[in-house]
């Protein structure tokens, strides 16, 4: 078969089309090569474009996807619950040196002392005084967990509110994509924003997508579809403090889901609400004890609300009964108050820290902080490990496509040679069509 | 695996962020600071607050314990001023070589021995340690023994003991409560010797006389020895006390992390990985295909 000159000069020119195009292709990539949310891009080969002209494609792994959104998910939970309970460990102080159990301690040896030597004006004062302390301390910690749990709950607003701006975006990227797709132009950049939504609502509930074949995703969350052709429920918080999926005629679905906000909900449901009743639960517990013992006047004031729980505002130093005859060293009272840091106090409503009825008001505070230590570790380890998984995966992406500037520079160089030797050929055809058309003179 | 460079720097990153982590606890270690959450170690965080409780109660009974022993001297001293009173009436009278053998003068000079042995006696019965009655039980602001109508009354707590808590749970008495010391009996027989004396019935001194002090001197010598035997006891759980803080703060600080040498070698450790990776990292990481071609 003869095929003519110009049939050369075509496949020349398509050759420089693509080295053209490549270049761009490249430079977009080199120029992202710092973006994690980017997805690199290849010039399809001539040959697997078609006749068409040069084609562009997107590097994504869907299965990667799906595995780096559920470690996602996983991470935003257990960060939520990381940070919420490191918070708690701060309001508790540290263990051993400060805070609630010298508070205690302190107290009980301050009675102690008085009842050793009940004739002392300076023992009362100090009864007093570490009686005060006491109290203060109880009500800087359960103000703490409450003001901790309120600031829980306006982060779970706020988060819930981007879940909802998120799920919007994701429905109007899914129209245009869907066009886009429809008339063959390109959606890359598109498709990387909507991949961007998609992974922090990943993180945010633990949303995932699939994708049909027109471009446009559905996304479920645990057991709900939140997001369907033209359907988006919308996250609100429900009548009991729970967040629930409402769609637009108002009907409402439990939220099954994980990731930041479900980790918020739990902490704050469960450690939150349990330590608030912990504090609350020693505060009277002690309270009620030492005033069962120190009846007239009562010791304290208000033992059943830790928000107002008070030293007796008209007990003097002289009006604190050190025993039961009034005596001037009759310390029996006192030394009994003592003794319930040894001997301990009953009565202790059953709880996930009470292991018995009777226990000391130390240990109450030391099994308190030793849950909280167990549950703030745990929470520490789950984060560790979801941020080394999710560190994995993403290393996983940026292998799959992520933008490596050595092949890019690479692909540069092949491409610039393939340029030059494309309109090379040009030239020599050229210089063989004007051979001919010198012959003809 | 397809290595981009982003990934090089990402990993660099963690890497580094790993290794200043392990500097910042290394340096905590040195400073004493390895439990300052209950997350840190919760296990270790209970004994150390358990162990800081117990050692501001073993303190505060410790000087309980002192205190104790200062008064139960104190105590002491008295009771064996009482005594030896009482024993310097009973010789007066047994080494008069029989009263029957004084004449009357002899017989009025012993009756003054006693009176003023009686006076002393008194002024031992209300005696005071940093101004509290040691006799008068609770009612320390009260005089114990106050003569009305010719009887000695007791005007204290009866059976009052002022105890001091020497151990946990343990509580020692530091008085000895006055009604217990039958003042009334011992001052009654003194005088009755003296009447006695002054009116000549010199046979009732050996009769009833005598065997009255014999007795009130056996009762105050078991409560003495009592007071003995419970210094001996104080001591001992002073000891025990003192021995007890020694350990809890040796323990104490060998769980809050006072172990400096292996402290100090983690950090160094930790402070050399740090350095290496970060000459590490500034070498090998801006570098890419770049820089050699394409110029």
């Amino acid at each position: 078969m003869i095929t003519s000159l110009f049939t050369g000069m075509y496949n020349a020119v398509r050759g420089l089309q693509h080295a053209q195009t490549a270049v761009t292709v490249h430079g977009s990539n080199i120029a992202h090569a710092n973006d994690t949310a980017y997805t690199r891009r290849q010039v399809l080969t001539p040959t697997e474009a078609g006749i068409t002209g040069p084609g562009i494609a997107r590097i994504r792994d869907l299965f990667i996807d799906q595995q780096y959104r559920s470690v996602s998910a996983s991470l935003g939970e257990a960060e939520a619950r990381q940070d919420v309970l490191s918070k708690v460990e701060d309001i508790l102080g540290d263990p051993v040196a400060g805070g609630l159990r010298k508070a205690l301690d302190e107290f009980f040896d301050a009675w102690q002392a008085l009842a050793d030597d009940p004739t002392s004006g300076v023992a009362r004062l100090q009864v007093l005084s570490a009686g005060r302390q006491f109290v203060n301390e109880i009500r800087t910690a359960y103000r703490g967990f409450a003001e901790l749990q309120e600031t829980v709950n306006d982060d779970l607003v706020d988060n819930m509110r981007e879940v909802n701006n998120l799920l919007n975006q994701v429905f109007e990227l899914n129209k245009r994509i869907s066009y886009l797709t429809r008339n063959q132009m390109n959606d890359a950049d598109l498709r990387d924003l909507r991949d961007l939504a998609l992974d922090k609502l990943a993180k945010l509930v633990g949303a995932t997508a699939t994708e049909g074949e027109d471009g446009v995703v559905r996304i479920t969350v645990g057991s709900t579809s939140v997001l369907y052709g033209p359907t988006v429920l919308t996250l609100v918080m429900g009548a009991t403090g729970q967040p629930v999926w409402q769609s637009a005629d108002g009907t409402q679905h439990p939220y099954t889901g994980g990731g930041v906000i479900a980790g918020l909900v739990s902490v704050r449901d469960e450690e939150l609400q349990t330590l608030k009743q912990e504090i609350a639960l020693l505060a009277r517990q002690v309270a009620e004890a030492v005033n069962r013992l120190h009846s007239d006047p009562p010791f304290f004031v208000d033992t059943d609300n830790p928000w107002k729980l008070a030293v007796n505002p008209d007990l003097t130093p002289d009006k604190i009964m050190t025993g039961p005859s009034g005596l001037p060293s009759d310390g029996e009272i006192a030394r009994q108050i003592a003794a319930l840091a040894t001997e301990g106090i009953d009565g202790w409503d059953s709880s996930s820290i009470v292991t018995q009825a009777l226990m000391t008001p130390g240990t109450f505070y030391q099994n308190l902080v030793g849950w909280v230590g167990i549950k703030a570790a745990d929470a520490n380890l789950s984060y560790e490990v979801a941020r080394t998984h999710l560190a994995a995966e993403e290393e996983q992406r940026q292998a799959s496509w992520g933008v490596s500037l050595d092949e890019e520079v690479a692909g540069m160089m092949m491409q610039q040679k393939a340029y030059a030797a494309c309109a090379r050929l040009i030239t020599v055809m050229d210089e063989m069509l004007q051979t001919l058309i010198d012959a003809i003179r | 695996m397809r290595i981009t460079n982003t990934m090089l720097m990402h990993r660099a990153i963690r890497d580094l962020d790993k290794l200043r982590e392990q500097y910042a606890r290394a340096q905590d270690a040195v400073n004493g600071r390895v439990l300052t959450r209950p997350s840190d170690d919760p296990k270790r965080v209970e004994e150390a607050m358990q162990l800081s409780g117990m050692e501001l109660r073993m303190e505060r009974i410790q000087r309980a314990a002192e205190d104790a022993l200062d008064w139960l001297r104190v105590t002491e001293t008295h009771l064996t001023a009482i005594i030896d009173r009482l024993q310097a009436a009973r010789e007066a009278v047994v080494q008069a070589g029989g009263p029957l053998a004084l004449g009357p003068e002899g017989q009025q000079s012993l009756a003054a021995t006693l009176r003023s042995i009686r006076e002393s006696l008194m002024q031992e019965l209300n005696s005071q340690h940093r101004g509290l009655y040691l006799f008068s039980g609770y009612k320390t602001d009260t005089r114990p023994f106050v003569e009305s109508g010719g009887t000695l009354q007791y005007q204290g707590g009866p059976d009052q003991e002022l105890v001091r808590t020497v151990a946990p749970g343990f509580t020692v008495a530091v008085t000895v409560p006055g009604n217990w010391l039958h003042a009334d009996e011992v001052i009654g027989a003194l005088d009755q010797m003296i009447a006695d004396l002054e009116a000549g019935n010199i046979e009732n001194l050996t009769a009833t006389g005598l065997p009255a002090l014999d007795k009130a001197l056996e009762n105050l010598t078991v409560i003495r020895s009592d007071l003995g035997l419970r210094q001996n006891q104080v001591t001992q759980y002073m000891e025990q006390a003192r021995d007890s803080i020694l350990l809890i703060k040796e323990r104490l600080t060998k769980i809050s992390g006072g172990d400096l040498e292996t402290a100090v070698l983690e950090m160094t450790e930790a402070q050399t990985a740090y350095l290496a990776a970060l000459a590490c990292f500034a070498k090998a990481l801006p570098q890419s295909l770049i820089d050699y071609m394409l110029r």
